[in-house]
């Protein structure tokens, strides 16, 4: 091959002009305005940052992959993010490409300023993005010239921030709507004190419904049909929604983030200000997005790791609460109800029955004076009296009680007595919802049943039953979900299904002079029957009851349930069987570690069937360490078939 | 027995997954819900609360409107405060009303002293409140010394 020197001169003489060229145009370029000389040497230096970036990996970067809510995908087919608004995204892979969305985001930092009113640069869109990225490559301002965000700088200024709060309104299951808790976090101000915490604003998540129920909402819930976005509102919107009108104690974790990481959780909150989810109630839900926020905040946090199928607010709260100090403290807000229940403690009988004759106006409130009780007893009946209206108020309307004339009354004559507020103290429950048993539950036992001994393993994704340790979760409330055991015969050497209750809930809040709740029951699944056969096959049931239930002490509760029954099984006419009859058992505390449940239950069948079954049982839980402990069980019933007689006990493990 | 078997699984399955989402909706509903039945929470919060929310007009409100938006929210809490002579949210108005800490327990004893006169019906409104502790600071103007 030869070579053609005419060709390399050419060449030569061609470089020796472009350089000129070249040179001519940064000589003029330097004397240009500053953001138009930068978008000239955009190229060059976005090449230079994207080709760092690369470098540096910096789309592995645990920063990059928490801001941009990147998780694995099943199988190791990479990374997927969980934010589903494609407005989110600057690279049309984004969704899936980290690294094709870090070099697009890289690239809109490069864009001219924004002339449209409304509109942000991308650097004020996607703040904490930026912020990072000009941390890890040194952004070179003269070459990238940094916008100011001014609606973002207000926004800021409004909320002012020094600390963050995690807020934890509990479980409260006598609104369906409420049995799990809930979790939100409160932005806690410069401006304001202790005292003053109800001006803080809150992050809350939440998915739009538009109102739907039944079974559109819940085919909606579990695959994803709606869309979660988070929002702010003042704390005290919040407090009086949960702790005023739902009567919810409220837990405030006041958390040990650093002013750079409440920061930075902030800037990402402005990022996702437009940016939806897909909801989903049993994982992608409420409480497990605040724990992305807080990821965001403290990258070395690895809190999703912890949730698989389902997020429980309140497992949520214990996965934040084992983070070595990342709780320091927690304040404990009572709700009405339970301020109401303390005022009521804190009188006689007699008083409270004047306060109550008072709140539900059948007694003057001048009458008051009469009754020849000093001001300070005026003064506690007064403000019971009042606490009972807002209460009974709230229960009837949904609303609070500010219009009310018989709480006009009542202000004004408490406002005459000389004496201080009577606002009782109540102390912290000794045990936070974080410290009470984890959700899961799993049981190991042996048992003897119809001439029968067997193994049995059961296990209880979630929640809690009436005897489970009672540290950090409601008085006389038992959620379960999912709970199923399988049973090993040791004489037959086999193993079959014993049951599974889909769902099975009791609410038993005890009544007092003043605060006279239902008590209700609920439970769907399947279990096996003894028939006249002498055989156990598996059947179906719904069960509902509707109660009373009273506190003899407070280490006994007493309740009495009318119930129905649907019993499905081919053994019937119908394969139907319907019944109803009443039940009734206590819950006793002998101590902080042994409590002992009794149940007695006679229901009547009238349709598919004209039993009339008993069951009687005694269960015993005794704690042995804070996650284990002993059942022990003893029944006798008869259903569809002889008497049975059932002895177990077992061991149980709460994960 | 089958069919029976997988009418029956079906049935507590459609059961069961409603009420679980039913509960698992928490978030939803509470919030969904309280928009109606917390009609007064959600108007008269939603200016100051759209003032923050993320992406919303970034003008910054004054104390007063902040008051009002407070006292709209919590007038039932507030009323009782009042008439107590003290408590939280009262303390959380007198700071929106910028009286200083040490001069919140006369802020409250002039509240509680002049009670009817603040509220003179149920009916008293938010704004009629304000307007009338206006009026109280204005008199006793040392308040907010």
């Amino acid at each position: 091959m030869r070579f053609r020197p005419v060709k390399f001169s050419f060449l030569r003489k061609a470089i020796v002009i472009g350089s000129r060229v070249f040179l001519y145009m940064v000589v003029l370029c330097s004397h240009l305005p500053s953001s138009i000389a930068a978008t000239i040497g955009d190229d060059a230096y976005l090449v230079q940052l994207q080709k760092t970036a690369q470098e540096k990996r910096l789309w592995e970067h645990r920063q990059w992959q928490v801001l941009m809510h990147y998780r694995p995908r099943l199988f190791g087919r990479g990374v997927k993010s969980q934010v589903d608004d494609p407005s989110f995204f600057l690279s049309h892979s984004g969704k899936f490409d980290p690294q094709a969305e870090l070099e697009a985001t890289l690239s809109s930092f490069f864009a001219p300023p924004v002339k449209e009113k409304g509109t942000e640069h991308p650097q004020c869109q996607f703040i904490a993005r930026y912020h990072w990225l000009k941390q890890e490559l040194g952004f070179d301002s003269a070459r990238l010239p940094e916008y100011t965000c001014p609606k973002f700088n207000d926004w800021l200024a409004e909320m002012n921030p020094d600390a963050v709060s995690l807020i934890f309104p509990v479980a409260y299951l006598n609104n369906p709507a409420s049995m799990f808790g809930h979790t939100l976090l409160r932005i806690d101000s410069k401006a304001w004190r202790e005292q003053t915490r109800l001006l803080d604003f809150t992050i809350n998540y939440a998915a739009n419904t538009e109102q739907e129920r039944g079974l559109s909402m819940a085919v909606n819930g579990l695959f994803g049909g709606y869309r979660g976005s988070f929002s702010v509102a003042p704390y005290y919107v919040q407090v009086k929604r949960y702790a005023d009108l739902e009567n919810r104690d409220i837990w405030e974790y006041r958390l040990s983030l650093t002013y750079e990481e409440v920061l930075r959780m902030l800037m990402h909150v402005w990022e996702l200000k437009a940016a939806h989810f897909d909801y989903y109630f049993l994982d992608e839900n409420c409480s497990y997005q605040l724990l992305s926020l807080l990821e965001v905040a403290r990258p070395s946090l690895h809190l999703l790791d912890q949730f698989g199928l389902w997020a429980v607010p309140a497992d949520t709260v214990r996965a934040v609460a084992d983070v070595a100090d990342l709780i320091p403290s927690a304040i404990f807000r009572p709700s009405r109800k339970t301020v109401l229940q303390e005022r009521t403690r804190n009188l006689s009988p007699q008083l409270q029955t004047i306060a109550k004759c008072i709140g539900d106006d059948q007694c003057a409130v001048d009458a008051i004076s009469q009754q020849g009780l000093s001001p300070l007893d005026q003064s506690k009946v007064l403000e019971l009296a009042m606490e009972y209206v807002g209460y009974e108020y709230a229960a009837e309307k949904e609303d609070t009680a500010e219009n009310d004339p018989r709480l006009m009354h009542i202000l004004n004559a408490r406002s005459k007595l000389d004496v201080p507020p009577q606002t009782p103290r109540i102390e912290h429950p000794p045990e936070r919802p974080d410290q009470g048993h984890p959700s899961g539950r799993v049981e190991f036992s042996y048992g003897y049943e119809n001439d029968q001994h067997y193994f049995q393993l059961s296990l209880r994704p979630v929640l809690h039953d009436l005897i489970d340790p009672p540290r950090g979760y409601i008085d006389g409330a038992q959620l379960e979900f999912l709970d199923a055991a399988g049973r090993y015969y040791v004489s037959k050497n086999k193993l079959e299904l014993e049951y599974l209750d889909l769902v099975d809930v009791v609410s038993i809040p005890t009544r007092n002079r003043l605060i006279k709740p239902y008590s209700w029951k609920a439970n769907a699944g399947l279990k096996r029957r003894l028939f006249d056969d002498d055989k156990r096959p598996i059947t179906g049931h719904g069960n509902f009851g509707a109660g009373l239930s009273f506190e003899f002490s407070q280490a006994a509760t007493f309740f009495l349930f009318a119930e129905t029954m649907a019993v499905i099984s081919d053994r019937f006419d119908e394969k139907l069987a319907l019944g109803a009859g009443p039940s009734g058992g206590v819950i006793v505390a002998f101590t902080q570690n042994w409590r002992m449940a009794c149940f007695a239950r006679l229901m009547a069948f009238t349709l598919g069937s004209t039993r009339v079954t008993y069951d009687l049982s005694l269960e015993q839980a005794i704690d042995l360490t804070p996650r284990g402990g002993l059942r022990i069980r003893i029944s006798k019933n008869q259903e569809f078939g002889s008497p049975d007689i059932s002895v177990s006990a077992g061991y149980l493990i709460y994960f | 027995m089958g069919t029976i078997l997988n009418s029956c699984l079906r049935a507590v399955a459609v059961l069961g997954v409603l009420f679980f989402l039913y509960a698992c909706a928490v978030t939803t509903e509470v919030t969904e819900s309280s928009s109606q039945t917390i009609q007064n929470t959600t108007e008269a919060s939603s200016r100051f609360t759209s003032s923050t929310s993320p992406g919303g007009d970034s003008a910054s409100y004054s104390k007063k409107e902040r008051a009002l938006a407070f006292s709209k929210v919590k007038l039932e809490r507030i009323k009782t405060d009042m008439a107590v002579g003290g408590g939280e949210d009262l303390t959380s108005l007198a700071t929106l009303l910028e009286v200083p800490a040490h001069n919140q327990q006369e802020f409250f004893a002039i509240t509680k002293a002049n009670f009817s006169t603040l509220f003179n019906s149920e009916q008293t409104t938010a704004e009629e409140l304000l307007a009338r502790l206006e009026g109280e600071l204005s008199a006793n103007a040392w308040l907010l010394e």
